[in-house]
């Protein structure tokens, strides 16, 4: 099998795509969305420029499966490290992350 | 002896086998990579999650012009690589080894106007750990996490496109000197892997730190 080699037509069309998506992302974001539907748009538009990246960029689509294999599991440990993480920070009591405030003030001068 | 055919290694059956070890073995480090970034994405989740409008609001301190520029020129340095893979195995190595220098030079761009937005910050007074006269003006805790974070993941970000742009002049380099030719373009898609994945790690990045402005 060969792996790889993608022709002109679709890697034009790959990028054609990758553009459009990064102009959708940025009409999104100028359109004035906002809170937590800003964030899953935003997050999922890169998660799909992600998945076009790396089928047809690369060449996962036409790899053997023991590459496929690496490139299903490693996002799925970052997913889970990602979503492990923040559902800890939103539910755990007293929230885990609070700063205690710092005097930054310069120091004053001598008498 | 001819250097633009791979040698065959003597644990390798067919040149095939020992191409798909070379590809395979850059997805397993990239998976490596993508776990390690992970650790500092996690780390921007859960602030955000915890400080959510200082981290807005710090996105929109963030020059959003600059940041869409420098994804768009990534982007096209990808484009000029997937070109340059094309070229090579059509056996066009000379427009190859141009659009090779092509992706290192948007790479170049990238670093250049990087490092103008870093200029920019630093003239406002804005460092890494928290340091300057930004964070004595605002000093809530969470500006200094949120451009720490900021300074973090550009700033391991551009190590990596660093190293990609040195990777890209060197592969350049090879193929002018014909050492790297059709039937060893898996060399050449390779470093594409790699720039491939510098590129999508922007494409998380460039919503984080410049799209999600807006106020709730």
């Amino acid at each position: 099998m060969n792996e790889g080699r993608s022709s002109l037509k679709t890697i034009a069309i790959t990028y054609a795509v990758l553009y459009l998506l990064v102009v959708g992302n940025l009409v999104v974001a100028l359109a004035g969305v906002s809170g937590f539907w800003a964030l899953f748009v935003a997050v999922s538009i890169a998660g799909l420029q992600t998945l076009v990246v790396a089928l047809f960029s690369m060449e996962l689509l036409r790899s053997r499966r023991s590459i496929g294999v690496v490139a299903v599991v490693a996002p799925l440990f970052v997913l889970l490290l990602v979503c492990l993480t923040v559902v800890d920070v939103y539910t755990r009591q007293p929230p885990p992350l609070e700063v205690p405030p710092v005097d930054r003030s310069l120091p004053s001068p001598p008498p | 002896m001819n250097l633009a055919v791979p040698k065959l290694q003597h644990h390798f059956e067919d040149l095939p086998k020992q191409a798909h070890a070379a590809r395979l073995g850059m997805w397993l480090f990239l998976a490596s990579e993508a776990l390690f970034f992970s650790g500092l994405f996690t780390l921007y989740a859960a602030y955000r999650a915890h400080y959510p409008e200082i981290f807005r609001e710090g996105v929109a301190h963030n020059d959003l012009v600059l940041g869409t520029v420098n994804t768009f020129i990534l982007l096209t340095g990808s484009l000029f690589l997937s070109l340059a893979l094309w070229a090579l195995r059509a056996a066009r190595r000379a427009l190859s080894v141009l659009l090779t220098a092509a992706t290192g030079l948007a790479g170049l761009v990238y670093l250049i106007i990087k490092a103008t937005e870093w200029a920019h910050h630093m003239a406002e007074g804005i460092f890494p750990g928290g340091r300057g006269r930004f964070f004595v003006e605002n000093p809530e805790p969470a500006w200094a996490i949120f451009y720490t974070s900021y300074y973090g993941l550009t700033g391991f970000h551009a190590i990596h496109v660093t190293v990609g742009v040195g990777i890209l002049a060197w592969t350049a380099w090879w193929m002018h000197r014909e050492r790297v030719g059709p039937a060893a373009a898996y060399k050449l898609a390779i470093v594409g892997l790699y720039w491939h994945f510098v590129d999508i790690v922007w494409l998380f990045l460039w919503p984080l730190f410049y799209l999600l402005r807006n106020p709730a």
